[in-house]
Parts: C-alpha cells; structure tokens; sequence
C-alpha cells in the first residue's frame, strides 16, 4: 500500500511539480514523501489523498491516469 | 538598455512627499516595469500613497506599510534597506526592463464576497493582461500576494490562495500580509497595502501579475528543522484552533513536549510568542520546512490557537530552531545554483525573525551582510506565501536573474 502511496506521489510530482505535492502533504496532514515502502497499510490514508487530491482541483480523469500510473484500483 | 536595470532608494525623512521624493530620486530611470517599496507605520499612508500616484502616473507599482512596536517584544519593523537593516523610513525598488511587464489590481470586500471578488480580479486582471490562466508557463509567469486582514479575517487568506490555486495551477505566488500593532485595541492588526488605485487599510488584498523573460527564483527558508520523530495527530479541529493532540488537550501535550508549564504559553492576549517562534508546528517535505505555528492557547487554555488553517486528522510534527544565519545563507546559495547571476532580490522575511536575531544576539548587520547578495528590498511583516503556500517564520524571496546566464 505504502508503495501504491509512492507512485501516486511520484505521479503528481512529475506532472503537477512540488508545489502540488506540498499542498497535498499539507492538506492531508502527512508528509507522504515520507512513507516508506514497507510501511504497514493504512486503509484510510488512501481516501483521503484522493479527497485532498480532488479538493486541490484534480479531475476524475486525471486520478484515474494516477492509479493505472500506480499499477493499482482505488 | 540593458535587459534589467534595478534600482534602490530609502529615505529617513519623517515628511511623507519629502520622504517619496528622496526615495524616488534614487530609483528614478526610464521604462520601469515595476516599483516596490516598504515604509513603517508611523508614515501617514494616504499621503505616501498620493505622491507615489504623482511620482508614478502609468507606472505599477506595490507597496506595504506597518510594522512598529509590539509590547514585550521591540521594534520588529526590520525595513531591508540599502544603508542596512531600518526601524524606520521608506524604501523603495524600480525594476526597468523591456522583458518584464507588471499589473498591480487591489482585491476589497472581502468579508462579504472573498472567493468570488478574488476570482473575479484575478480573472480579469489575466483578461486585461492576455494570460491564459489554465496554461501559464510558471517560468515566465508568477505573481505577488499582499493582504492585510490577517489579524482579523485569516480564514480569507487561504480561502484566496485556495481559490486562485484552483483557477491557476501553475501561477505560483509569493508576499506577505502586512501587520502591525494597535495600542488603541491592544492586538495585532492589519497594515496598508499601497497600489496605483490608492492605499488600503482594511480588510483588502492586491495582486500582481508578473510576466519575465528574466529568468526567475521563489525561495524560502524557515530556519527549522525536525525536533524529533514523534507525530502529533490534530483532534477536535475548528479551522486554527486544535482542541488536541494525540488525544490530549493540546496545550497540555504542546507544553510537556517543551518542557514547561501550560501557564507559560500565555494567554489568548498575551501569548509567549518567545516559546512559539522556537518551537512551531511543521512539516518536512522534500527537505523544506513548512511550519504550522501556534500563536496562543485557546482561552480555557485547553486547546492551540494556530496562525495557518488545519485539519481534523492532521499530523504535525514539533520544530526547532536552526541557526538562521547558515539557513538563510543555503537559501541563497540554492537560489545562485540557478540563477548565477543575480540582479535583484524582493525578500518578505517574518517580523518574529527580528525577535530571532535579538534573542540569539545577532547584530542586525550580520544578517544583512548575508542578504545583501544583489540590489535588494524587503521588510519584515507577517504570514509569508511562498509557492501560493501560507507559512509563517520564514524568509521567502523572489529573485531576478540575468538573462545572459
């Protein structure tokens, strides 16, 4: 899960720049650059990037292209 | 011409049109693209602003007034001028080149209507100046953020930075609100906003959108650090105040994580801001320091009363000071790596980093060894906005290059 974290992160980095990922760090309370990839799964955290994510502007679509970036469902 | 001409002035005259003419004097050249200047408070600011309007007709220009003494703590003013670091006078930047264009438009009723008179002079102010807000090329586009309703609206401040966000992904930001202390309400209120359609003391904000074929750096350093691993998960949150922390009342886990007393965060109008500035909130991300600052106790003295916007959930962890000559020192170097050359610097430090300096006993002179890189201007105020971020106890910079380079 960690790792799913990591490509979402890494996805919007290289398409949105580090001012989106502060953003979303902050909004979710998290420093996401932060996890590592052997950390334990936290179901929760996942929703609510993706709610920060949606509040910061980013469309259904532009998620979609995040998660199949990620190799994952949401 | 050369493709960037930067000029600073500074005046210590006491008269507002003396003070503008002295200052102007020393800035004046032709084709400006845009005039910054700083003055403290003591100024009358609608008599400053009138003979900026007459000095300045067709010209842009943003200015910031305020500062002065807060009880407890000094003078903070802190104006970032060409004869050193200034309690007081007005100090002014032009910046002539053919490859810049400014527009300066003011933002008012925000109590009533933030979001949609914030969107709608953005909008326009874009429309007037042919910028396609969806697809900017953040390296020859930015903008400056001033506003001067911290002290009493803060929740509008991020609503606007939110707003404009959503509208303009790639139009990054940066400023500062303007601050300063009323002796009359005995709290910290909002300062003046200066722009060619007259000065503003109440509750307004202004933006400035800046087109550059000048290569340019927004940078930031907050002179802190991780104080240790632990996380501290933000409870029964109400926009700034965190009712607890990790299932604590909040200023109870804030002040054993300090090592002292509740009694010693202060109160709600009169908060050991000595304590808060060496310990904020924050988060690390991708090694910069954005911190999330406690500015009082809540009045039962239970819960934290932040200066930035938080969330249910969030996790935050405890800051501590690093020495702020060396950070300050690494944010220019970082800027340099880029630019190589600069021609000019518009630093929006935090008026707590005055108190930073006195309380570590730096010279004022020591720090302004470290910032006079290249012709520069500033002054110390409150709430810095770096990359469209609110931050606080930063020093956030806007930089100019060469083109050559």
């Amino acid at each position: 899960m960690a790792n799913e974290v990591k490509q979402f992160i890494d996805f919007f980095q290289e398409k949105r720049g580090y001012f989106f990922l502060a953003r979303l760090c902050l909004k979710v309370g998290r420093d996401l650059t932060k996890i590592e990839e052997s950390a334990p799964a936290e179901p929760e955290l996942l929703g609510r990037i993706e709610k920060a994510a949606k509040e910061l502007g980013v469309s259904e679509g532009e998620l979609n292209e995040a998660i199949v970036q990620g190799e994952r469902l949401f | 011409m050369k493709d960037i001409n930067v000029k600073t002035g500074f005046s210590k005259k006491r008269n507002e049109f003396k003070a503008v003419e002295e200052a102007y004097s020393q800035i004046a050249q032709e084709k400006i693209s845009l005039v910054y200047f700083c003055l403290d408070k003591g100024y009358n600011q609608k008599k400053i602003n009138e003979a900026w309007q007459k000095k300045l007709p067709n010209v842009p220009f943003i200015g910031i007034g305020g500062g002065g003494w807060i009880p407890m703590m000094g003078n903070l003013t802190g104006l970032i001028t060409p004869k050193g670091i200034q309690d007081k006078g007005l100090v002014a930047m032009s910046i002539a080149s053919d490859k810049i264009q400014a527009v300066v438009k003011p933002i008012h009723n925000l109590s009533e209507n933030c979001k949609e008179e914030s969107e709608r002079v953005l909008e326009e102010t874009a429309k007037d100046f042919n910028l396609d807000l969806k697809n900017l090329d953040p390296e020859k586009c930015f903008g400056l953020f001033f506003y001067n309703l911290f002290a009493e609206k803060p929740i509008l401040v991020e609503e606007m930075l939110d707003n404009f966000y959503k509208i303009a992904p790639n139009l990054l930001f940066v400023g500062e609100g303007t601050i300063k202390f009323s002796f009359k309400k005995f709290r910290l209120i909002g300062g003046a906003i200066h722009t060619p359609e007259g000065c503003f003391e109440k509750q307004d904000a202004a933006i400035v959108l800046i087109k550059s074929e000048i290569p340019f750096v927004l940078e930031m350093s907050s002179n802190h650090q991780l104080a240790g691993d632990k996380v501290f998960k933000c409870g029964k949150v109400k926009d700034f105040v965190v009712g607890e922390l990790n299932g604590r009342p909040a200023a109870e886990a804030y002040s054993q994580a300090l090592g002292v007393s509740v009694r010693k965060l202060g109160s709600p109008m009169m908060p050991n801001l000595a304590i808060m500035t060496k310990n904020p909130f924050g988060a690390i991300i991708r090694d910069k320091a954005f911190t999330r600052v406690v500015v009082a106790p809540s009045k039962d003295k239970k819960g934290l009363i932040f200066y930035q916007k938080m969330t249910e959930g969030q996790e935050i962890y405890l800051l501590e000071r690093t020495d702020i000559l060396e950070d300050t020192r690494k944010m220019l170097g970082r800027t340099k790596d880029i630019l190589s050359e600069i021609s000019a610097i518009i630093y929006f430090p935090c008026l707590l980093r005055i108190k930073t300096l006195r309380d570590f006993k730096i010279p004022f002179s020591e720090m302004y060894d470290v910032l006079n890189i290249a012709p520069m201007v500033g002054m110390h105020m409150g709430g810095e906005i770096y990359g469209g971020i609110l931050s606080s106890i930063t020093i956030t910079c806007l930089a100019f290059g060469s083109p050559n380079k």
